[in-house]
């Protein structure tokens, strides 16, 4: 049983009273921006297939973002749901940023704000009942140990300025994401979307137990060594998300913090079955960044092997006299999508053949972040394969490898079915985001440890 | 602050079982400058309410931003709802002795307030130090940054607890990248926000940063110019900057009460730590002596009190190299039946407290610097960490390290350049050889350590004296 809920926090015409109530008072010389973060949510935390925490939340972020004369200073503050209140709060905030920002130097690489637009999406948010969470925790998860989070609620990202950029973006995602256990082995899982429907998440969990299943047999140790691998979708997902990491951005190559330096400086290239776009098609996420400028639908960053676009902010454009393509300050992707292959999923393990079928990767951190080398570990419903059969769970493994080689040579094919991965981050405030995946299956891949 | 709210509290905490707020006012003001020049000026003013509402032995926990009377009582309403309607699911049943009960104000301000240090004062210092950074010979960039926080909150308990706390933080970072043909690398001033620490303007020594600037730009040279790190088992010296995060990554986390209680099995991972290993499992060799010191001057995590309002004390973990207590607060003692310390903690008013890191420590041996390198035939000196991997169990690990020196026939060498070792945790703190004495005990911390569905970062401090580990497998970049 579906309930539609109300918003506890501000609606757009709430946001925009209060930002034209708050613009006229400014004076010729000053700008300001303000951006609203703003969620509901229900935070339920399970160990044992219990519920272990309970969180509600209305939290509701402004931030600020006051220039003048070529300075510029941004302060984010918490309010409530009183228009009144919420005003003066502003307003009183306003006046220290005032006197702050004349105490900073003028910005070399000053980006005034501008009316980049108007846009507005918005879905109807849809509660699950707790009746559902009920009958999930007694009936679905009877005999079972899951630990996860279940998260959902609405969720709301508000940007104006006082120029007359005005964008809304609205929406009530909910996620589900956990692990079945074996004793100390597990499998991944995860249900996400804008409506739970109480047979597909129990497809989901019948899909994870034939992979718990194949989890009770012995483990295998693997030696550490090179060895053919087939990284499922999620495992790949893990790798490329190490590329938001200064991977594609322009301010990063130009500092010497880029991975993927060698790719963008014409020194090499990577495999020309690996194709990587910022995609904002599937509409999951806004697309104005944190300045309102609206990033175009699709770009592509890779196409077959070749480094064709870098993430480039307007700030980066005025430093480096460049032109922009509507990247987030941070120059991180927001919405990335690795293209599907032509490896059709009834033969991954035909040719994978001999070696490792690994369902994630877990805690990657660059060993040699300019040399391009990633290390981290294998987690969750990981296998020895022989023959294209699986043969044993193995112990865990730490890798050890150039993105240059299993992004490059090393790759032998992707998947034509992809996955999409929903955010799942919740530091500070809910996320919103998605990626979009095929398996990788790659040659002479290195373990360490 | 928000003493207006407690007749209302009073009022509340009639309609339910049990009830607790938490309020939280904490301002941070951040300052970040790169090659001389302004990069952004930010400051962050958080308010809200946790509540903790127990209806029928189930606790929920409901926060909100809206500190209005309407914004409490609404807040209040839902978590009592919730309560009611998620009890038939709950894994625990609330037991009130798990909160304090103490009535206590304390505060940590430091010698000279925030507010003594200006926008204009931080930033034209930082620009001067940028210039200074710029004119190394093949620097490609430079960052500094301050920040300046100050935290409060407020805790009452239907039992009558009310803990008032206060503390004041700075926390600074300072690095240059250079490149030389095909080689580039970093220097930092020990690591990302290595320089955290409690306590007021005092912790911004403005000069110091300057010296600091001189022996960057040097050590960043000498890594331009050196060959990778060798390959091979190797004695390795670890300085204090590094001791940090190999204390953090493969003590720390592993002996959290709540991983090993499986809370965690989703997210950060379990432990291959057991409840039956308390009293039992030699941890490391018998030079290691492990502390959770809440009370160390100037150390980032320092408090009287945690989230569930009880007192925290100084506590050996791990004594001899023997492990005899977990990381896990009074939630997770009655849980496991284990002892533990006051480390029930929440990133801010909008999560709920979990077990965390606070201050954790090892304690100082009794050799000094020179000794360690004189009795080191063949070996290496790591310092300051750049790079961590740990296995969800944390046992296989792996960590970088930005500067380091080859150490042979007792004598610190040439400098290599992509510094690696990588290890097994037992294995690893029991080829523990030496540990040094008071002269090379240093004090970091770090703003950044994440955990926790939902997610949270938090504060948390390692002090440590250098260490000597025998014949660890290290190796060097791409």
């Amino acid at each position: 049983m579906k309930n539609q809920t109300r918003q506890k926090h501000l609606s757009h015409s709430d946001f925009q009273s209060l930002s034209q109530s708050i613009y006229s008072e400014l004076s010729g010389d000053e700008s300001l921006a303000l951006t609203l973060s703003a969620e509901d949510s229900k935070f339920y935390r399970f160990n044992e297939s219990r519920l272990r925490q309970a969180t509600e939340l209305t939290q509701i972020g402004l931030q600020l973002h006051l220039q003048k004369n070529r300075r510029q200073i941004k302060v984010s503050i918490f309010l409530g749901v009183s228009s009144e209140e919420n005003k003066e709060h502003v307003l009183k905030i306003l006046n220290q940023m005032r006197a702050d920002i004349n105490e900073l130097p003028e910005d070399p690489y000053f980006v005034a704000h501008q009316n980049y637009g108007v846009s507005s999406q918005i879905s109807e948010p849809i509660e699950t009942s707790i009746a559902t969470l009920e009958k999930i925790c007694t009936e679905q998860l009877k005999g079972l140990d899951l630990a996860g989070l279940y998260c959902e609620g609405p969720l709301t990202l508000g940007m104006s300025n006082s120029v007359g950029l005005d964008h809304w973006f609205e929406s009530a995602p909910f996620f589900f994401d956990y692990s079945l256990f074996h004793g100390f082995k597990a499998v991944k899982g995860g249900y996400a979307g804008a409506e739970f429907v109480d047979h597909k998440f129990s497809e989901k969990l019948a899909e994870n137990q034939i992979f718990l299943e194949r989890l009770k047999k012995p483990s295998m140790k693997i030696a550490p060594g090179k060895y053919r691998t087939y990284l499922a979708p999620a495992a790949a997902n893990e790798l490329i998300g190490m590329l938001a990491w200064g991977g594609f951005s322009y301010a990063a190559l130009q500092r010497g913090q880029s991975s993927l330096g060698k790719i963008f400086k014409n020194e090499a290239k990577l495999s020309p079955l690996l194709t990587i776009e910022e995609n904002f098609e599937n509409g999951l996420v806004p697309r104005f960044n944190d300045l309102g400028e609206l990033s175009p639908e699709k770009m592509v960053l890779i196409e077959k092997g070749v480094g064709v676009n870098l993430l480039t902010s307007s700030r980066s454009s005025v430093e480096y006299k460049v032109k922009s393509n509507g990247a987030s300050m941070s120059e991180s992707f927001r919405s990335p999508k690795v293209l599907a292959g032509t490896l059709e999923t009834k033969d991954i393990l035909k040719e994978l053949h001999t070696g490792l079928y690994l369902s994630n990767l877990h805690y990657l951190n660059y060993s040699d972040m300019p040399g391009g080398r990633v290390t981290g570990m294998t987690r969750y419903a990981c296998f020895w394969v022989e023959n294209g059969e699986i043969i044993a769970p193995i112990e865990d493994l730490r890798f050890d490898e150039s993105l240059y080689h299993c992004l490059g040579a090393g790759l032998i094919a992707l998947t034509k079915e992809t996955e999409h991965f929903p955010e799942t981050s919740t530091y500070f405030s809910r996320r919103v985001g998605t990626s979009e995946c095929p398996g990788f299956l790659i040659d002479q891949f290195t373990f360490t440890l | 602050m928000s003493r207006q709210w407690i007749g209302l509290f009073q009022e509340l905490k009639k309609e339910c079982d049990w009830l607790s707020f938490r309020f939280l006012n904490e301002d941070s003001k951040a300052y970040s400058t790169r090659d001389g020049k302004v990069e952004e000026a930010r400051q962050v003013f958080d308010r809200g309410v946790m509540m903790e509402v127990v209806v029928d032995g189930t606790l929920v926990y409901a926060a909100t931003s809206d500190l209005s009377e309407a914004g409490l009582r609404a807040c209040f309403k839902r978590g009592a709802m919730r309560a009611k309607q998620l009890s038939p699911l709950k894994l625990t049943h609330f037991n009130p002795k798990s909160r304090g009960l103490y009535q206590a104000q304390k505060a940590n301000l430091g010698e000279k307030k925030l507010e003594q240090l200006t926008t204009s004062e931080i930033v034209q210092h930082q620009i001067k130090v940028g210039e200074l950074l710029k004119k190394g010979p093949h620097v490609l960039s430079s960052q500094l940054t301050t920040i300046l926080l100050s935290t409060e909150t407020l805790y009452l308990t239907s039992d009558g607890a009310e803990i008032h706390q206060e503390t004041a933080m700075t926390l600074q970072d300072m690095r240059v990248t250079g490149q030389k043909k095909a080689t580039i690398q970093t220097r930092s001033d020990h690591g990302y926000m290595a320089r955290s620490k409690q306590g007021g303007a005092e912790g911004i020594n403005t000069d110091f940063l300057g010296m600091r600037a001189d022996t960057l730009i040097r050590e960043l040279n000498e890594m331009l110019d050196a060959p990778d790190c060798p390959t091979g088992k190797l004695d390795l010296l670890l300085s204090p900057d590094q001791m940090m995060l190999q204390i953090h990554e493969s003590i720390g986390h592993p002996l959290e009460i709540d991983r090993i209680l499986g809370d965690e099995r989703n997210y950060a991972g379990w432990s291959f730590v057991k409840k039956e290993d308390f009293g039992k499992l030699q941890y490391g060799s018998p030079l290691m002596n492990v502390s959770f010191d809440p009370d160390l001057k100037g150390e980032i995590a320092s408090y009287a009190y945690d989230d569930s309002g009880t007192e925290a004390q100084k506590t050996y973990l791990i004594q001899e190299g023997k492990l005899l207590a977990g990381l896990g607060g009074s939630e997770s003692q009655e849980r496991s039946g284990l002892a533990g310390v006051s480390n029930f903690r929440a990133q801010s008013w909008n999560r709920a407290p979990i077990d965390r890191m606070a201050n954790l420590n090892l304690e100082p041996g009794s050799s000094s610097l020179d000794e360690m390198i004189a009795q080191t035939e063949r070996g290496i000196y790591m310092q300051t960490n750049r790079s961590w991997s740990i296995d969800d169990f944390r046992n296989k690990f792996q960590f970088g390290c930005e500067y380091a020196r080859l150490i042979e026939d007792g004598k610190l060498t040439s400098v290599v350049k992509n510094p690696n070792y990588r290890g097994t945790t037992v294995a690893y703190w029991n080829a523990l050889k030496a540990v040094g004495d008071p002269s090379t005990f240093e004090v970091y911390g770090t703003p950044h350590c994440g955990k926790g569905e939902p997610n949270q970062v938090i504060r948390v401090g390692h002090a440590s004296p250098a260490c000597l580990f025998s014949q660890i497998e290290v190796f060097g970049g791409a």
